[in-house]
């Protein structure tokens, strides 16, 4: 009855500290878990906090008719106000406003780029939006008239605002590397067909239509921001 | 179950001589300091030594996952109110309804339907640790509004209930001290320790969150109008 056992085959058989062993086999699992989910968790109300800021970027923008420099510096603080208590200062913001001239064609009306967004060229074609879908999607693009119905599609103009976010969880417990976020978002200015930029803000000068424009320039804002506009 | 008695001792050369010890003689057994009770209950005990390690992490990803579901609820709950507000639907106190259909906001009707948004919290406590500071600015990108937390003390003395009229910049924030439940592993991420509002201050284990709002008052002149301020 008495086994030739060694201690190593002894502690083998013993079936004392199963649960303990078990646990440590899965311990490592289960705080990853916790963990995990904190990290998940936090970088998840990154990527809501990112969209909404994009979206109250674009609503800011496309309340105004016209907008001065210190408007749009104003339009990238408020949408950059939504990411508190996360930090905004690595976030790259770009406004574009694109506007149809009526011949089935779009361009870029203007544009300003944040961090590390560049904007758009001016009077440049724009055929697809942030999403992949074609501008013809999003914006009536010619001048047709139908069943008693006339259609213009000169100078109406969309919004759209594209985020870029590189967030690293604080505790980093397994999500160790910045993650980085986009949104994109449009939005159709409710004041006018379209938002003119820049405008010297006197009433009796205000920035010329879209459609009527020939050549482009180019302005930097207080906060750092580059704008492309046609004019 | 004789066979495995029988190993059990195998290791230890004293043990079968106190078996056959205990097996001869019944007051030799009853007296003996050491007895072949077995291993019953013994993974019983272990579990209980382990269980509230177990525990702590089952009920620590449970509250983990309620917390972030409010922060997003939160965040949902302060847009869509927010929206309300800045198209005229909801007018807030210091401003007058003039001919439109806003209705008048308290605080704590603003609280209330924040509370009702996220639904995990016990109306009573979420009307506590719910604080909100909505204020006019000259511009979003002038003096920010106070941050709701300083050192570990989310203190609503100094916020505003304010929408001001239209065209003016608004920034709505709102701030839950959630109250950690599970002791231990989520103390270290705890970062508030008391909420004072109204001149109470309650103490706890907190984690803030916290949600915020810009947004510019649409040119509706029916339903907001210029009020005295905060």
């Amino acid at each position: 009855m008495l086994m030739p056992a060694t201690r190593l085959a002894t502690r083998l058989r013993s079936r004392r500290g199963t649960a303990s062993v078990e646990l440590a086999i899965v311990m490592p699992v289960l705080l990853s878990m916790v963990l995990g989910i904190s990290d998940v968790a936090m970088t998840t109300v990154a990527k809501f906090k990112s969209s909404n800021a994009t979206a109250t970027g674009a609503d800011l923008a496309t309340q105004a008719a016209n907008l001065q420099n210190a408007d749009m510096t104003d339009i990238f603080a408020g949408a950059l106000n939504v990411m508190a208590p996360l930090p905004s200062a690595g976030m790259g913001v770009r406004i574009t406003s694109v506007a149809a001239t009526g011949n089935g064609s779009a361009i870029v009306h203007w544009s300003c780029g944040l961090g590390s967004l560049q904007p758009l060229q001016a009077r440049a074609g724009f055929s697809k939006l942030a999403n992949g879908d074609g501008i013809e999607n999003a914006l009536n693009m010619s001048n047709f008239s139908g069943g008693g119905y006339n259609y213009s599609g000169t100078d109406i103009s969309l919004i759209q605002v594209e985020t870029t976010y590189s967030y690293t969880p604080p505790a980093g417990f397994v999500i160790k590397t910045a993650q980085v976020m986009t949104a994109a978002y449009i939005d159709y200015p409710r004041q006018a067909g379209y938002v003119g930029f820049p405008w010297d803000g006197v009433t009796t000068h205000p920035p010329p239509a879209p459609s009527t424009t020939t050549k482009t320039g180019s302005t930097t804002l207080s906060n750092g921001a580059t704008c492309n506009y046609a004019y | 179950m004789a066979r495995t008695e029988g190993r059990r001792y195998d290791h230890d050369p004293v043990a079968p001589l106190f078996r056959r010890l205990g097996k001869t003689c019944r007051l030799a057994a009853r007296y003996m300091p050491w007895k072949p009770l077995g291993n019953r209950g013994a993974s019983m005990i272990e579990f209980a030594l382990v269980a509230p390690l177990l525990f702590t992490l089952i009920f620590g990803m449970l509250e983990l996952g309620l917390v972030y579901v409010t922060n997003v609820s939160l965040g949902n709950a302060t847009a869509q109110i927010a929206r309300k507000v800045r198209v005229g639907q909801l007018v807030l106190p210091g401003n007058t309804v003039a001919s439109g259909t806003g209705n008048q906001m308290t605080l704590s009707g603003f609280k209330t339907a924040v509370c009702n948004a996220i639904q995990l919290m016990v109306p009573a406590t979420c009307m506590t640790q719910l604080q909100v500071d909505v204020r006019v600015q000259s511009s979003f990108g002038g003096s920010p509004p106070p941050t709701g937390s300083t050192n570990g003390n989310l203190n609503a003395s100094g916020f505003c209930f304010y929408s001001g009229s239209p065209g003016n910049v608004v920034t709505m924030r709102a701030y839950m001290a959630w109250p950690i439940m599970t002791p231990g592993l989520l103390n270290m991420l705890s970062n508030t320790n008391s909420v004072t509002s109204g001149g109470q201050t309650t103490s706890g284990t907190f984690l803030l969150l916290t949600s915020s709002e810009s947004f510019k008052n649409e040119p509706n002149p029916n339903t907001i109008n210029t009020g005295n301020g905060c």
